[in-house]
């Protein structure tokens, strides 16, 4: 019993990662950019995360230079495929080689480095006492707790403010939009900024919060299994919760695969959150079932401006 | 107020994207130099290695050549894909998936003489890749699903499945995740250049083949119109759907060619390890290429180059590896930026 | 009195010029909307109705000429500013978000809105304006769901929250039944009494004459005139739009005896809608003829030429060509059958662009056994072959090796119909081949099609130039809503009862009207 509770438990630690990602994906996304660099985003936003809370001993200069760094590469991607006009799955790909190389290249130093500062672990009073489900849910590090809201917030934006009205169009429909006054290159930056944050946010948590260490290409494939479970969540920040914590369960499994003598091989089970995706995709077809892609995703939107 | 006013242009002459391509090419080396710089080391001393190291003695040649071979391969996958308007993602999976087949022959088949298995593992090895690649094409022609996503996602299931024979059935002695050496039978013979084996002559005849089919043949001629307009490939009667999937077939096969090419050429052995993302550099070497095969060519060898010289810049001057990742990685930015440069003419308006 | 005037009129568009490519789309128009006015704009497709109206919109600029609004005169900036200042276009194709609700349409970019939506405001206020107008629609239903009747009204709906003072409704009536096209013309009526004014843009003069004040005629990107409902009737109307008869005659000698060379029986086909753009239709055709199909664009013209020629389905009925029932045949059995197809998407679908011109002269010759060496194709021969056509048909040309999408519009077709000619077919099928064409390849092209004809070949020629069809016809169909509304000789009717038939009346209706004129 104690073995599933803390497989559960790690499933929402290690869930966390993708997490982050994913809303930040979703974000971009929605918009009607398609950011396939999320790879390379999050192993620059693990790698100076880590290197700014090593030098610094600051645990909140570590996120906001993730952040920053994150948002950077959102800016460079937004940069060459809104107003460069650049084809969106080169540029997501040159930018997660970008990424992988850049952070191999200046993460040398930090390799082997251990941290003095941690996040904490803090037990939420009262909720923490409560058999099995405070054990699993309340007692992980301010991060997590942050990852528990983050979608709700989320959802709240894209669907009650008038930002998320304009995100949601943008991605759709970016000439009527244009007409009807949204000012559809303006959002596709932001978004595709803000996707970047978060998802150098998710790298950094992973290095310095989760792991606590830097090596070269720490994410192992996270950021396609990001790309992968927007598409499992229907560009819907609620969904996302599911398919995070369920390939964070998964991934345990895996790792603790002795424990369990079954004789499936577990190692397969490491494809099912793709089998999944592709499954979900075709069931939408058949059924023709409303999916959430945004219709003019990886589009290229030009507008002749005018003099 | 400046505003910006983006006007087409009429005709771009050959000569003036050489000059774009070659200036881009040039700002990234500089971009690159500046990283170079940053660890303390001359950035013109160190470019300058790269190129020395890559080119500049036989073995480096022989070493640069080797780590071209399954980019050649990956890059006419992604190229003879992306000529038809397709994005095959999933060139690193199908590379595994042949590599996978033709190692089953390995352990499980008899060892028939070399000639003979040499071919059986060769077919094997397109045939895996090509059935691979058939699974997003047939969701892409019965289900519209965008093959972007499906070749992606079937890249990590493809990984998985050869892990799991890796991890389980055909693990070593030691328990690591690597096959038994293969028998001598089973081996690419090597030309006499380093470690350059004929995995090389194969890529090269399959450039040269795939050239006369694309610009000698019926059905290259229907891959052509095809590629250039669905619309007016429809009206020539040509059967879009079929050439659809025909497309992907030959791209899996090609990228299941790599596979074979890198364990019977060089490994000598399956493993987790057998390419370092050949698959996806693959898709650059494409698309710098415009798909033409022979420019496939040059694009390899000159992306080999940079991971040749990274490697070397790592043992001489104590650079990461990682440095030819950046350099392509800049190149291709570089690259991906000038194109708005050779389309349209920028022009300033002043006004409001 | 003119201050009255000054106020009164909404929109004023004085000597507006545009064009495309060379192509004159409007010369010197002049457009006038007063407040509380229903203004027609009639006229047949690519007659320039669309094009003014983005230039009042600001999709386009004008070449020459001003626009005045309200009195003063306006220039734009970007596409969102004629919402801003009042001017909304309904536009043909539906501009809503699909994956949004049609609340969340109606609010899309309001200046009013608040950081977090005040939803409840919104549906309040959105309910007034319902109820003022008398038209109901469910606020949270996503829009891609709607049916497309109701979607139209969501975007008169999108215009009025957005306090419109002129409203400019595209061919609105294309996709209602004849229950909601009434109920539209009532809830443009209520919108007009509340002093805003409304363009009603429209080929239909049915419609026209039920719910227009004024009505302003444009034929081939010239304004013919701009008439009073009341000081006009459908027959003026019908004449108006569809032009003058013209002196162009052909020799039309005896050519073949086989009557029933194309039978077409009991013909239905979709629309990429789903809905029937071909139904029940029956006609035969004899070889040695040109049967000309004359009716406005979008009446499943082009779903008949498709169906024919195997690019789209045929849900029901027959095609006997050759005596054989070729109705479910692959395109390349038809391509080897006989048949030929110029299509009116030249650039598109005729050719593809991007390869070069020899390779798109070959387009349905590389099959043949005489070009092949092998396993492999002859390019030579088949680029000898391409050079015997260019000079033949007299095709001017950057180099051979070229995109096909560097020759003129007149070069282009010229390669098209050089390549068909050179198959000898035996059926001919052309979609509006003269199409902004100059005079030159105007002529050359009608000559060919008369030649093909001379020489026994069977042809369809769909087209919406009067000059053309009465030419070169020896019989006329006109087609409407998927159904001929009138099959007939050529000379047996005038212009102006076809112009009836186009609209909708049968050939009998169409004497009738005009024989009570």
């Amino acid at each position: 019993m104690t073995d599933i509770i803390t497989i559960l438990y790690a499933a929402i630690a290690s869930g966390t990662i993708i997490l982050y990602a994913t809303i930040g994906e979703i974000i971009t996304e929605r918009s009607g950019i398609l950011n396939l660099g999320v790879e390379g985003i999050m192993l620059m936003g693990a790698f100076f995360g880590f290197y700014v809370a090593y030098t610094t001993e600051s645990l909140l200069l570590a996120i906001l230079g993730a952040a920053l760094i994150g948002g950077l590469m959102g800016l460079i991607h937004a940069f060459m495929t809104i107003s460069l006009q650049a084809n969106q799955v080169v540029s997501g790909l040159a930018l997660t080689m970008f990424g992988t190389g850049a952070s191999a290249f200046f993460g040398v130093s930090m390799v082997g480095k251990t941290l003095k500062t941690s996040f904490e672990v803090i037990s939420i009073p009262l909720l923490s006492k409560i058999p099995i489900l405070g054990e699993i849910l309340f007692k992980h590090n301010i991060l997590v707790y942050i990852a528990f809201i983050l979608p709700v917030i989320i959802w709240f934006v894209f669907n009650r403010t008038k930002w998320g009205l304009a995100l949601r169009s943008s991605g759709e429909e970016p000439l009527s939009s244009e007409i009807m006054g949204i000012k559809v290159i303006k959002v596709r930056y932001i978004a595709t900024i803000v996707g970047g944050i978060f998802i150098g946010v998710s790298g950094a948590y992973l290095s310095v919060a989760y792991s606590r260490l830097w090596v070269e290409g720490m994410t192992s494939g996270k950021g396609w299994i990001t790309i992968a479970l927007v598409i499992f969540a229907n560009w819907n920040p609620l969904i996302a919760y599911g398919g995070a914590y369920l390939f964070g369960g998964l991934t345990q499994l895996g790792l603790n695969l002795q424990k369990f003598n079954i004789a499936f091989p577990i190692i397969l089970l490491k494809s099912i959150p793709y089998v999944f995706t592709i499954l979900f995709l075709l069931f939408i077809s058949l059924k023709g079932k409303r999916s959430n892609l945004p219709k003019a995703l990886g589009e290229s939107y030009f507008r002749e401006s005018r003099g | 107020m400046f505003k910006i006013k983006l006007e087409q242009k009429e005709r771009v002459s050959k000569k003036e994207d050489i000059i774009i391509t070659l200036s881009a090419i040039g700002i990234a080396l500089v971009l690159s130099g500046i990283f170079i710089a940053f660890n303390g080391v001359n950035p013109f001393v160190a470019l300058w290695k790269v190129f020395t190291s890559a080119l500049g003695s036989p073995y480096g040649i022989s070493e640069t050549l080797v780590k071209a071979i399954p980019l050649i391969f990956t890059g006419l996958a992604v190229g003879i894909a992306l000529n038809s308007k397709l994005w095959n993602i999933g060139a690193e999976g199908q590379l595994f998936a042949g590599a996978t087949l033709a190692t089953a022959f390995v352990i499980y088949g008899p060892v028939l003489p070399k000639p003979l298995e040499i071919t059986v593992l060769v077919a094997l090895g397109a045939i895996g890749g090509a059935l691979w690649a058939a699974i997003p094409a047939l969701l892409k022609i019965k289900f519209k699903m965008n093959e972007v996503i499906s070749t992606l996602l079937l890249n990590y299931v493809a990984i998985n499945i050869a892990d799991y024979f890796l991890f389980g059935p055909w693990k070593g002695k030691d328990n690591f995740p690597y096959t038994p050496e293969f028998p001598v039978e089973a081996r690419f013979s090597r030309i006499g250049f380093g470690r350059v084996h004929t995995g090389l002559f194969l890529a090269l005849a399959l450039v040269v083949l795939l050239y006369i089919l694309i610009y000698h043949t019926k059905t290259g001629y229907k891959l052509r119109m095809t590629g250039a307009s669905l619309k007016a490939a429809k009206y020539a009667g040509i059967n879009i759907k079929k050439m659809m999937f025909m497309v992907f077939l030959l791209s899996g096969a090609l990228a299941g060619l790599a596979g074979v090419s890198q364990i019977s050429g060089i490994e000598y052995k399956f493993h987790q390890h057998i390419s370092t993302g050949y698959g996806y550099t693959g898709i650059i070497v494409a698309w710098l290429a415009r798909t033409n095969p022979f420019i496939i060519v040059i694009f390899a060898v000159f992306l080999s180059i940079m991971l040749k010289g990274a490697d070397s810049l790592q043992i001489a001057m104590r650079l990461p590896a990682a440095v030819g990742t950046v350099m392509q990685a800049l190149i291709l930015f570089a690259i991906l930026g000038s194109e708005l440069f050779k389309n349209y003419n920028i022009k300033l308006i002043r006004g409001k | 009195m003119s201050e009255k005037k000054v106020n009164s009129t909404l929109v004023l568009m004085k000597n507006i010029s545009k064009s495309f490519y060379g192509n004159k789309v409007n010369t010197d128009i002049e457009f006038r909307l007063e407040r509380g006015e229903i203004h027609a704009l009639l006229g047949e497709n690519g007659a320039g109705k669309t094009t003014l109206m983005n230039m009042l919109t600001g999709v386009y600029f004008p070449d020459e000429g001003s626009i005045y609004f309200k009195g003063g005169k306006i220039t734009y900036n970007y596409p969102g500013e004629a919402l801003k200042i009042g001017i909304g276009m309904v536009h043909q194709r539906f501009s809503l978000v699909g994956n949004l609700t049609v609340l969340e349409n109606l609010i899309l970019g309001h200046p009013d809105n608040k950081f977090i939506l005040d939803l409840q405001k919104n549906r309040k206020l959105i309910q007034t304006y319902m109820d003022q107008f008398k038209f109901q629609v469910d606020l949270d239903a996503v829009v891609d769901e709607l049916p497309l009747g109701l979607r139209q009204k969501v975007e008169i709906l999108k215009m009025l929250v957005r306090n419109v003072d002129v409203l400019i409704v595209d061919e609105p009536t294309t996709v209602l039944t004849k229950q909601e096209t009434d109920n539209l013309m009532r809830i443009l009526k209520e919108i007009a009494s509340t002093g805003k004014g409304i363009i009603f843009i429209t080929h239909k003069m049915a419609e026209v004459l039920e719910v227009a004040d004024k009505i302003t005629v444009l034929r081939k990107g010239i304004l013919v005139s701009t008439v009073n409902k009341t000081d006009t009737n459908a027959g003026e109307l019908a004449r108006m739009m569809v032009g003058k008869e013209s002196e162009l005659t052909f020799e039309r000698p005896e050519a073949c005896l086989t009557e029933n060379f194309l039978q077409v029986k009991d013909l239905f086909v979709n629309s990429n809608k789903g809905i029937l753009a071909v139904n029940n239709l029956s006609f035969n055709l004899a070889c040695g003829e040109v049967l000309g199909i004359a009716g406005v664009t979008g009446n499943g013209q082009i779903e008949l030429a498709n169906a024919l020629t195997g690019n789209r389905e045929v849900i029901r009925g027959k095609i006997i060509f050759k005596d054989k029932d070729i109705a479910h045949d692959t395109p390349v059995q038809r391509i080897d059958d006989g048949i030929s197809y110029v299509p009116g998407d030249r650039v598109n679908v005729g050719v593809a662009g991007s390869r070069s011109v020899w390779e798109n002269l070959i387009m349905k010759v590389y099959r043949k056994s005489e070009f092949k060496r092998g396993i492999l194709i002859n390019n030579k021969k088949l680029k000898e072959y391409a050079e015997k056509i260019i000079e033949k048909y007299n095709i001017f040309l950057p180099g051979i090796n070229l995109p096909a999408l560097l020759l003129s519009g007149g070069n282009l077709q010229k390669l098209i119909i050089g390549r068909e000619i050179e198959r000898n077919c035996d059926l001919y099928i052309f979609v509006f081949p003269t199409r902004g064409l100059d005079v030159g390849a105007t002529e050359f092209v009608r000559k060919s099609i008369m030649n093909l004809r001379n020489e026994g070949k069977a042809l369809l020629l769909i087209s919406g130039d009067f000059d053309e069809l009465f030419a070169l016809s020896d019989r006329i169909a006109v087609m409407y809503e998927g159904k001929f509304t009138g099959v007939f000789n050529n000379g047996d009717h005038s212009l102006e009862e076809i112009g009836l038939m186009m609209s909708g009346h049968t050939e009998a209706e169409a004497v009738k009207e005009m024989s009570n004129v």
